[in-house]
């Protein structure tokens, strides 16, 4: 446990041990009351009055150690979180025995030390079945009480006086009552039977805990387990869509060459026509840019060299910026070196964080500002808008699949990241609601190079 | 298993306690007398308590058991012992009590020995009975047995007793006779001797 956590169970622990002694101080018109009752329970020799008397003494001595108890507990805690482990076990029971000590000195009392060592083993043997989880410690409370309860009850089994069980001043005033109004038949019977109760129940309780805890791990297990096999049928799912889109995409190559071959064969038969040769040539130029196309679609690893200008261009051109309200504006510096990139999925990362920009923005007044810088060790594209922006907590969640906050796809940004991790480069997104966001995208000349956002 | 090294500490601590509070403690004394060959006090008998135990009132019972005349007043004073012919004292320290009665220890101790004293200076006899035995036998209460003991005319306790036999030592050191039942009601033959 860190430092502020200890310290609260440490503090709360004190306050409680603090009240449960000065408990009977603090209860003397109730102490008082018991008193009257035991006496006058003898003088009327009445059974009943004496049973009731029992039963307030209970509770009385319960409300004391309890506190006592709860307050000895949080303490322990504040030594060793872990109350499976022998540090926590043997404060729990110093702290206690402590306690009972004090209390003996400060009131004179004789409360069994044997009686409460024998409480502590019961108590620290059924708590290392209940699990930890978060509401562990307020099953502790319930399992001390019903210990307590059950044990306070012993107190009053005159059997067991040879243990120096029940010693205290009302124990012993009830059970030598007891032992001329009915020679012990009552404290006997009722003693025994409210212990083996109240211990039945601590078992139970314990079980029961027990048992809850299992069948929520286990549900857990199975929630967990779903969400496994969803996301693996999702995998599954889009890689299949991959793979016909990748199938279809390769299908072009095949008329592609036809295309090619055929233009070949026009070429060379109108040759003489000079018109027919330029149209050809021009022809011949875009089924070599689509086939090169193709290939930085079918592998990623396919890279070239590509000057900024041209890469920005080349976004450019491919978004519709229709849209009356957007002030767009970019801007390269003039320097920059070229940049080794798969032309067609750089610029669809780039595209996607400007389309991003603008989906923000939708029908209000703003602008996007698009810039790449030199960087000396790479380029630095940014794209910065004043839309609405993305709050702290769902920044975190904008590279998980699926997760979008304008109805879309979901898929935008991971993909970016996915293409600029590919070039080796860095990816990050700074926002600030409804003033301005950023995505800075670091793009190494040499790749491998990692890029310090702060400088 | 480190789980349950604490544990095994503990219970061993436990047992080993558990021994020598069984070695130590609660041990059955032989009675000296079965009762009193004669009986030695007469009424009307000022019952009175020792330590304030609430289970006091269980003397007043049996003196009303026996059909003796007597007055139950747990916070007598040695002014108040002119109008009896005998001293019964129940004897039981109980903190609750003393506090009930707005006195502390020490002048509780110091009430009892004047009544004592009193007593027998005016030659009445003191009788001492101490039904809590094992369950009422703290040293506070061993305490004002010591005190009164000696000045008292008979003696009737329990047998299981921690301090049994330091109390039967000093019953023969100062020849006062003394008789140990073993359940509070076996206490009526003794007591009914004393008068009968």
């Amino acid at each position: 446990m860190k430092g502020p956590g200890r310290n609260i169970y440490a503090i709360s622990g004190f306050i409680m041990m603090v009240y449960g002694q000065f408990f009977p101080a603090m209860v003397s018109e109730w102490t008082s009351h018991l008193f009257d009752m035991i006496e006058q329970s003898i003088l009327q020799n009445e059974s009943g009055l004496l049973l009731r008397a029992s039963f307030t003494y209970i509770t009385w001595n319960v409300f004391a150690f309890m506190l006592i108890y709860s307050g000895s507990m949080l303490s322990a805690e504040a030594v060793s979180k872990d109350r499976k482990r022998p540090v926590y076990q043997l404060s729990f029971a110093f702290i206690v025995l402590i306690n009972v000590f004090l209390y003996n000195m400060m009131y004179n009392e004789y409360e069994s030390y044997f009686m409460h060592l024998m409480m502590v083993i019961t108590y620290l043997v059924l708590q290392l079945i209940i699990p930890e989880q978060p509401f562990s410690l307020l099953a502790q409370f319930v399992l001390l009480f019903l210990i307590l309860v059950s044990f306070s009850w012993l107190d009053l089994y005159p059997g067991l006086a040879g243990m120096n069980f029940g010693t205290d001043d009302f124990a012993a005033s009830l059970k030598v009552a007891d032992s001329y109004l009915s020679e012990f038949e009552i404290l006997q019977n009722l003693s025994l039977s409210f212990f083996m109760v109240f211990a039945v129940l601590a078992v139970i309780f314990t079980v029961l805990i027990y048992l809850f805890n299992q069948q929520i791990t286990t549900m857990k297990k199975v929630q967990e387990q779903e969400r496994e096999l969803k996301e693996t049928r999702d995998a599954l799912l889009e890689s299949n869509v991959y793979k016909e889109i990748h199938a279809l995409v390769h299908d072009l190559k095949t008329p592609l060459v036809t295309v090619e071959g055929l233009i070949s064969l026009l070429e060379m038969k109108l040759a003489r026509d000079e018109k027919a040769v330029t149209y050809f040539s021009k022809i011949n130029s875009a089924t070599s840019k689509m086939n090169e196309m193709i290939s930085e679609i079918l592998s990623e690893e396919i890279k070239q060299d590509i000057n900024v200008d041209d890469l920005i261009s080349y976004v450019i051109s491919h978004i519709n910026f229709d849209h009356v309200n957007i002030d767009f504006t970019w801007s390269a510096e003039n320097n920059i070196p070229p940049v080794k990139v798969n032309r067609i999925r750089f610029a669809r990362a780039l595209s996607n964080v400007i389309e991003n920009a603008m989906l923000s923005l939708g029908e209000q007044k703003g602008y996007i500002h698009f810039s790449a810088t030199n960087k000396e060790d790479g380029v630095l594209f940014r794209v910065e808008d004043n839309g609405p922006g993305i709050d702290q907590e769902n920044l975190k969640k904008i590279w998980e699949e699926g997760f979008s906050t304008n109805n879309s796809s979901g898929i935008g940004m991971p993909f970016v990241k996915q293409v600029v991790e590919n070039h080796q480069g860095t990816v990050r997104v700074e926002s600030v609601p409804h003033q301005k966001t950023t995505v800075e995208i670091f793009l190494p000349f040499k790749q491998g190079d990692e890029h310090d956002f702060n400088h | 298993m480190k789980k349950f090294i604490g544990i095994f500490v503990l219970s061993l601590l436990a047992v080993l306690f558990g021994i020598y509070q069984s070695a130590s403690g609660l041990k059955e004394y032989t009675p000296m007398w079965p009762n009193l060959p004669a009986p030695i006090g007469s009424e009307p008998i000022l019952i009175t308590s020792a330590g304030q135990g609430a289970e006091g009132a269980v003397t007043h019972l049996m003196v009303k058991r026996l059909n003796l005349n007597a007055n139950y007043r747990p916070r007598a004073l040695a002014t108040d012992i002119y109008d009896y012919e005998t001293i019964l004292i129940y004897i039981g320290y109980s903190k609750n009590g003393v506090k009930n009665a707005f006195r502390n220890f020490k002048e509780e101790k110091e009430r009892i020995k004047r009544i004592v004293t009193f007593a027998n200076h005016q030659e009445i006899p003191v009788i001492l009975i101490h039904p809590g035995g094992s369950m009422r036998d703290d040293s506070r209460t061993i305490e004002l047995i010591k005190e009164v003991l000696p000045l008292s005319d008979y003696f009737i306790g329990k047998r299981k007793m921690d301090h049994g036999k330091d109390v039967l030592e000093m019953s023969i050191q100062h020849k006062i006779p003394i008789t140990l039942v073993k359940e509070t009601r076996d206490m009526l033959t003794p007591l009914n001797s004393v008068f009968r």
